[in-house]
């Protein structure tokens, strides 16, 4: 503009005054040019502004198939975000993603948001991921908006079981071995897929290892207080009386491995879950039906026979009914007394006495005083006569010879009582006192006396047989006689040439004429039965 | 120098069909070449505001020009947007630097530089530069000259666009920030061509201190 002012004033020295040129007022349409290049400008910073979502820093163990500016965050496979850099963190231990996300998101970032990384993955139980193969790994989200707000997440490393838009439940089991049991495994319910595996841990203990299974909903309701959980990989092979039975699931979850529950038919009442519960992960199913029990209480035994058949592992009965097991079976040989004894240390559960108190043998003293005070000892018993295993019965004995529990060492040790074999032999040794101390000669002495007195009573029934002989016989002889001549005129009367027989014989006749003409007149009667009212006729 | 047709001088010339025309008595608003009727000025008018605006518009495209990606490339379900600096380092890590260099110099270099030397050139008029005019002069010409080549990387992302559109193997698409830097292109050439070179020497003969042009004109001469 302001070399147009001065061409006018250039021209206006000149001598001759010339007309005035008029110029545009204002400044010229052209500046509109940049003023539409600023507003569109604008217009996109603040629209990419206002859509760009939460930027967050997500933690892996490895960087494996993520590119920066490529790999993509995907929810039920819609895009979601972009990877914007991948860095080692300083100790160069994990690697630090940055992304950013849509602003649909930002609300959901919280510390229940899940990220995993999809990768291709071929396993016996599944295959997945196979569109990273071309594409890339992607990050997979699980949002949720419960929970505190945070831009830093830990990564899993494997796609977790349980999301938010898949409802179901969480179940706790311990388990004394793992098995065969890995993440991603079926859990099963009559054979019907209703869960997963979502993880395990060794407890801090290291006694046992925690299982973590995800059952959807509605079968999570399935699952009851009294259910019992079991390992379902391999096959389960019973030999029973009724014969070989063998359980096995289908082919996939015998390479796979599972945990299957069922809820049995129990005394106690099924009750929903609680929370915080922890169910025993049985070995297989056979192991379901003699439950374990979390509350365990030790105690100690004291045995001085033999105890050959006892081993650990071998039942503790109670009136024949298993509460527990022997833990360990050892040998004391006491160098001041020359005394041997035999401490068994055993383990009883009981909740399977119905006592669901924590911590019982502590709290119960009293109790468990009282029941000793009853009679309650413990007893070696046979189990199995074949193999000569043994087992620990306690019984109530009624007379037993009050004691006291000691509860000075590890385990309150339990009063014993001699049983089983120990017994019976004591019992033999009394038996064979008793007959040592029988009056065997006396006895004797009695007995030849006896025999005396009988070879006189025989001596006089000879007696009395001889007389018999000279007394009776001619007698019977001469009845015999009259008897055979009271036959002999019984003969002679009945012979065919005597008068009674000729007499006999011509009745007999008379008697078959008589039979003849009556059978002739029946014979009349019925060809002419008028002949009954108008007489015989010609 | 010729001052037939200074800015004060007797002579007008037709832009179109080089008649020259003697100036008219009147006022010099819309005249018309006698020959082919196109319209005369004795210079561009408006010539410096112009190549300002639009110099202007060409510094604000340029900036989401260089942050929008280019294009996005569709390979195997796998998917790379690209802006024009990012395209560059990638070709440059990918072993083939000489055509990174090209692409470098085409998409990068020319456009800043032609920015800066217009915008350098209206500056110099504006403060009534007598520095080195012929220097001047020969700077806008060479800008005019390169300018359309700037349409290189617009043309390759047109190209690929219609070529690659192989379904799900491959394809191609531009995104804003090919639409941003056509424009930049395309408003740097109009600026260059809305900036009137006569203005550098006009200034040298305006000016009441004529020796220095004398000077000058002598000094670029020998």
């Amino acid at each position: 503009m302001a070399s147009e002012d001065r061409e006018d004033m250039e021209r206006s020295e000149e001598g001759v005054p010339e007309a005035i040129v008029r110029t545009r007022a204002g400044p010229s349409i052209v500046w509109l040019i940049p003023l539409i290049a600023a507003v569109v400008g604008l217009y996109l910073a603040y629209s990419t502004w206002s859509e760009q979502g939460p930027s967050v820093t997500i933690e892996f163990q490895t960087a494996e198939g993520l590119v920066a500016g490529q790999t993509r965050l995907k929810f039920k496979n819609v895009d979601v975000g972009v990877v914007d850099s991948v860095e080692l963190n300083k100790d160069l231990s994990r690697v630090h993603v940055q992304a950013s996300m849509v602003k649909e998101l930002s609300h959901y970032m919280t510390d229940q948001t899940q990220f995993w990384v999809v990768r291709a993955k071929v396993s016996a139980a599944e295959i997945s991921g196979v569109d990273t193969l071309l594409s890339g790994a992607y990050i997979g989200v699980d949002p949720s908006d419960k929970g505190k707000r945070t831009r830093e997440f830990k990564g899993l490393e494997e796609a977790p079981v349980v999301r938010s838009d898949k409802p179901g439940t969480l179940f706790d089991l311990s388990a004394r071995q793992l098995g065969s049991v890995d993440v991603g495994s079926p859990v099963y319910f009559r054979w019907l897929k209703v869960g997963q595996i979502a993880g395990y841990s060794l407890d801090e203990s290291g006694n046992t290892v925690n299982v973590k299974i995800f059952i959807e909903s509605p079968h999570d309701k399935r699952v009851r207080t009294t259910t019992r959980f079991w390992n379902a990989s391999g096959f389960d092979a019973v030999l029973s009386a009724e014969g070989l039975q063998i359980d096995s699931p289908s082919v996939m979850s015998m390479l796979v491995g599972g945990v299957a529950f069922e809820t049995p038919a129990t005394v106690a009442v099924a009750m929903d879950v609680p929370e915080g519960m922890v169910f025993e992960l049985y070995p297989n199913k056979q192991a379901t039906r003699q439950p374990r029990h979390s509350q365990q209480a030790r105690y100690l035994l004291y045995f001085d026979g033999s105890v050959s058949g006892l081993v650990p592992g071998s039942p503790v009965e109670f009136r024949g009914i298993k509460v527990g097991e022997v833990l360990s079976v050892d040998i004391n040989f006491d160098t001041q007394t020359n005394e041997v004894q035999i401490p068994v240390v055993i383990e009883i559960e009981p909740e399977r006495l119905g006592i669901t108190q924590k911590k019982l043998y502590k709290k119960d003293v009293p109790r468990i005083a009282s029941l000793v005070g009853r009679g309650l000892r413990a007893r070696l018993a046979t189990n199995n006569v074949l193999t000569g295993k043994k087992a620990i019965s306690f019984e109530f004995i009624p007379d037993a010879e009050p004691v006291t529990i000691i509860f000075g060492e590890a385990y309150p040790i339990l009063p014993t009582v001699s049983g089983g074999l120990d017994a019976i032999t004591q019992r033999v040794a009394r038996i064979l006192d008793r007959v040592e101390n029988l009056p065997i000669e006396s006895i004797g002495n009695n007995l030849n006396e006896a025999f005396a007195n009988l070879s006189q009573t025989l001596q006089s029934v000879d007696n009395l047989t001889g007389s018999a002989n000279t007394n009776l016989l001619p007698q019977l002889t001469a009845s015999l006689v009259k008897l055979e001549e009271t036959l002999a005129s019984a003969d002679a009367m009945i012979a065919p040439d005597s008068a009674m027989a000729i007499q006999l014989e011509s009745m007999m006749s008379d008697l078959a004429g008589a039979a003849q003409s009556l059978k002739l007149l029946a014979q009349r009667l019925e060809e002419h039965p008028e002949e009954l009212l108008r007489g015989k006729g010609e | 120098m010729a001052t037939a047709f200074s800015i004060r001088g007797p002579h007008l010339q037709c832009h179109t069909c080089h008649l020259v025309i003697a100036t008219p008595s009147g006022p010099e608003e819309r005249l018309r070449c006698p020959r082919c009727r196109a319209s005369i000025h004795r210079r561009k008018p408006n010539s410096l505001s112009r190549t300002w605006a639009l110099l202007l518009a060409a510094i604000i495209c340029y900036i989401p020009a260089n942050l929008y990606p280019i294009m996005e490339v569709t390979t195997l379900g796998r998917t790379q947007a690209d802006t024009i600096l990012s395209g560059v380092i990638y070709l440059y890590v990918h072993g083939t630097w000489p055509l990174a260099l090209i692409v470098f110099i085409a998409s990068v270099v020319v456009p800043i530089l032609k920015i800066l030397t217009l915008a350098s050139l209206a500056f110099s008029v504006e403060r009534s530069s007598q520095w080195r005019p012929r220097d001047r002069s020969r700077l806008y010409r060479i800008v005019e000259a390169v300018g359309r080549w700037s349409m290189v990387d617009v043309y390759v992302v047109t190209i690929l666009v219609a070529l690659v559109h192989l379904g799900s193997l491959a394809s191609v698409e531009a995104k804003l920030g090919a639409v941003f830097f056509g424009t930049v292109v395309v408003l740097t050439i109009l600026a260059a061509e809305s900036f009137d070179p006569r203005l550098i020497w006009d200034r040298l003969e305006g000016e009441p201190g004529a020796p220095i042009v004398q000077n000058g004109d002598e000094r670029d001469g020998e």
